[in-house]
């Protein structure tokens, strides 16, 4: 949470009240931008996190949280009786408040000409709708994103899918290293990775920056840890053995992968594409930094109509990307319980 | 030469229809040596099995000779050409060994029919459609699977799947078969079926195999030849029969199937009948054989548990019969056990319950010397 940045920008920024990363992302967005100051602020963040790090890793190592063991384990409902329909009423409650409310708060905006509390019959209105996806650079943003995140996906799988196989698979030596490298994005804030990224390719002597490019290579580095588990959860529940087999039988490296490992891993390539996807279409952190005037992505473009056209166009705009992001969530979760059985075809 | 281990005192020694060789392998996972210093020949035809207890090393050997393990330092030599060889810097990889190998978790691809799965070996090796179907028909016809071609392979019993895993492991006439403790995951019952069907099906396809277990009755019920392992090296190489009746040391004797260890000092002027006697610290004589191994001043008799008999009234015997008590019975249904007191310990002694003792009996005890098998004095420590 001390990487967290989009709530605490938007709530945050006109009460004047900072944390840390939105107090970075400040100090280079003023003119003119407090280079030094951002980044010593971005390293002090980095030492806590892998302080934490170091710490949850002690923790974990430490005893045995595995919950899945070779004996058969099943969950058994608890009765609580007569607390069933508080306890009930305390869940809705709270997925009331934390997720329907604002997706209705935004909804009933987005339909206003002028949003208040109390809309009259005549302020009622789908204008907000055509505005938006009129907007060239509403447009363009959104269809920035939906490439970015189709190419973030696609590139990331086939990527990540590799560093899962290298990782888990593999004898190649250096992989635990490798295992390492990989997690280490979530360890850093999006918002510093991103900083970083834009220090290191201002320097570079071909202009990168400005371009979709140079989000596609932060997409891929940030998102590398929701990638590299999703893929290896699956490749871990492969038994070795059913390769081996394959092997056994004759069958080259090539052979193997068509026939057995990559068939076998398809729910888990699913997943993972479509969770990159997601990820991809609503990042924010480390595209705030990174986008330009040609390479502009949707939820920064949210975040700028927020901060300086209208609420009603603003809430629009986060409408029209919350029903993309939802159709590919409904996506998911088909594939997903599809992917918990084979065969039958 | 009783014991079958030329090559294991001389690795450089080849049988002449030797079909794999395994010469001084060695296996090395970081700082745990797995497998050290291994030698044995598989002949022609052969099903030899490499018994032991977990972590002895056997499976590790297995998946060295199919290529799934790299061995640190040895040769592995299959069909006269080299498949491993540190010192020639050969490793063939496993695909190109031409072996077969049946899996522990009988690794049946999930996504695919039994067909499919039986399939496979053939449609790597690019034979027609027409052929694979023939083929295939055969090998499950063989496993008795033949009404299960296009069923989805995630919906079979263990026991079929293991069928299957046979039928895909010899459909593709590979030179060798390995098994990887197959039947371990079955029940009982099941597994006792499977381990005669098992032979009749090597018999049949005569196929050279290699067969790893930890099971004592599969491994006297399926070899021809016994490697014993333990802790990485070989303790005894031979026949079924040979293992059983002859083991040379006290983990050989113990692991296969129970046994009682009688220590004692070798008494020559006692001995006759080409028998020997040893004196056992309570001063009680007792009559072996040597199974011409040299005797030094002490040695150990191994009894097997199932050879002492017990009687209420003296048989006639010459030598080896002794008066004890019975200190406990057990009912274990075709046996019962006894534990007898014998000079200041105990021996256990199995036999059929047809008219029990009771306990706190008195009894005659008695064994034939020739079953009383004297052990490798050097390995007696063990």
């Amino acid at each position: 949470m001390l990487g967290s940045f989009s709530a605490a920008l938007v709530l945050g920024l006109p009460a004047r009240f900072y944390v840390i990363t939105t107090a970075m992302y400040q100090m280079l967005a003023q003119y003119p931008p407090r280079f030094p100051l951002a980044a010593a602020m971005g390293v002090s963040l980095f030492a806590v996190m892998f302080a934490m790090l170091f710490l949850y890793r002690r923790i974990v190592t430490a005893g045995s949280y595995a919950t899945i063991t070779g004996k058969a384990f099943r969950p058994r409902p608890m009765h609580v009786g007569k607390l069933r329909w508080i306890l009930f009423g305390i869940c809705a409650v709270y997925l009331f408040v934390a997720a329907i409310l604002p997706i209705l708060t935004v909804a009933f905006a987005s339909l206003q000409k002028l949003a208040v509390g109390r809309p009259t019959w005549q302020s009622w209105t789908l204008d907000n709708y055509v505005t938006a996806l009129s907007l060239d650079a509403v447009r363009s943003a959104l269809w920035n994103s939906l490439l970015l995140g189709l190419g973030t996906a696609t590139i990331g799988v086939l990527f990540m899918g590799l560093l899962s196989w290298i990782i888990y698979r593999s004898r190649i030596p250096g992989r635990g290293v490798i295992e390492y490298i990989v997690m280490f994005p979530q360890a850093v804030p999006r918002l510093v990775f991103a900083f970083g990224m834009l220090w290191a390719w201002l320097s570079f002597p071909f202009s990168i920056y400005g371009t979709l490019w140079l989000l596609l290579i932060a997409y891929l580095t940030v998102f590398l840890p929701l990638g590299v588990r999703t893929i290896s959860s699956v490749l871990l529940q492969i038994d070795k053995s059913l390769e081996e087999s394959a092997q056994m039988c004759g069958a080259s490296w090539g052979y193997r992968l068509r026939s057995v490992t990559l068939p076998l891993l398809r729910p888990g390539v699913i997943a993972a594409w479509l969770l990159l996807f997601v990820a991809s279409v609503r990042e924010l952190g480390a595209s705030i930094l990174l986008t330009g005037p040609n390479a502009k992505a949707i939820t920064p473009a949210i975040v700028e109509a927020w901060f300086s056209i209208s609420t009603e166009l603003t809430a629009a705009m986060a409408l029209i990307q919350t029903l993309a992001v939802a159709v590919a969530l409904a996506l998911l979760f088909t594939f997903a319980r599809r992917a918990s059985q084979y065969g039958g075809e | 030469m009783v014991h079958d281990n030329a090559s294991v005192t001389n690795p450089t020694t080849s049988l002449g229809d030797a079909h794999i060789e395994v010469k001084d392998l060695v296996v090395q996972y970081g700082q745990v040596t797995a497998v050290r210093g291994v030698s044995f020949a598989v002949r022609l035809g052969e099903q030899l099995t490499l018994l032991g207890p977990s972590g002895c090393g056997k499976t590790t050997t297995l998946r060295a000779i199919a290529g799934l393990e790299p061995p640190t330092s040895g040769e592995i030599v299959i069909g006269g050409v080299p498949v491993f060889s540190s010192a020639k810097r050969i490793n063939v990889s496993a695909e190109r060994r031409g072996l077969s190998m049946v899996f522990q978790s009988y690794a049946i691809w999930p996504h695919m029919t039994v067909f499919d799965n039986v399939a496979y070996g053939l449609r790597v090796r690019r034979l027609g459609a027409r052929d694979i179907a023939d083929k295939v028909r055969w090998a499950l016809e063989m496993v008795q699977m033949g009404d299960f071609a296009q069923r989805s392979a995630s919906k079979l019993s263990g026991g079929q799947q293991q069928r299957v895993a046979l039928a895909r492991a010899f459909v593709f006439s590979p030179s060798v078969l390995l098994f990887d403790e197959p039947l371990s995951n079955l029940d009982a019952k099941l597994r006792a079926e499977m381990r005669i069907e098992l032979r009749e099906l090597q018999h049949r396809v005569g196929i050279t195999s290699v067969y790893v277990t930890h099971d004592l009755e599969e491994a006297l019920a399926i070899s021809d030849r016994i490697v014993v392992m333990r802790d990485g090296v070989i303790e005894q190489v031979g026949t079924p029969f040979e293992i059983y009746n002859f083991p040379r040391d006290a983990f050989v004797a113990d692991f296969v199937g129970s046994a009682n260890l009688i220590r004692g000092r070798h008494r020559p002027e006692c001995g006759r009948d080409g028998l020997i006697a040893l004196e056992t610290p309570g001063g009680t004589l007792v009559y072996g054989t040597t199974h011409g191994r040299p005797v030094g001043a002490d040695g150990v008799f191994s009894v097997r548990t199932i050879h002492l008999g017990l009687s209420r009234e003296a048989p006639a015997a010459q030598a080896n019969l002794w008066s004890v008590r019975i200190r406990r019975r057990v009912f274990q249904g075709d046996l019962t056990q006894y534990h007898v007191d014998w000079e200041d310990r105990q021996l256990v002694v199995r036999c059929t319950a047809t008219d029990p003792l009771d306990e706190g009996e008195q009894a005659y005890l008695t064994v034939d010397p020739h079953r009383c098998v004297l052990l490798e004095a050097e390995r007696t420590t063990a």
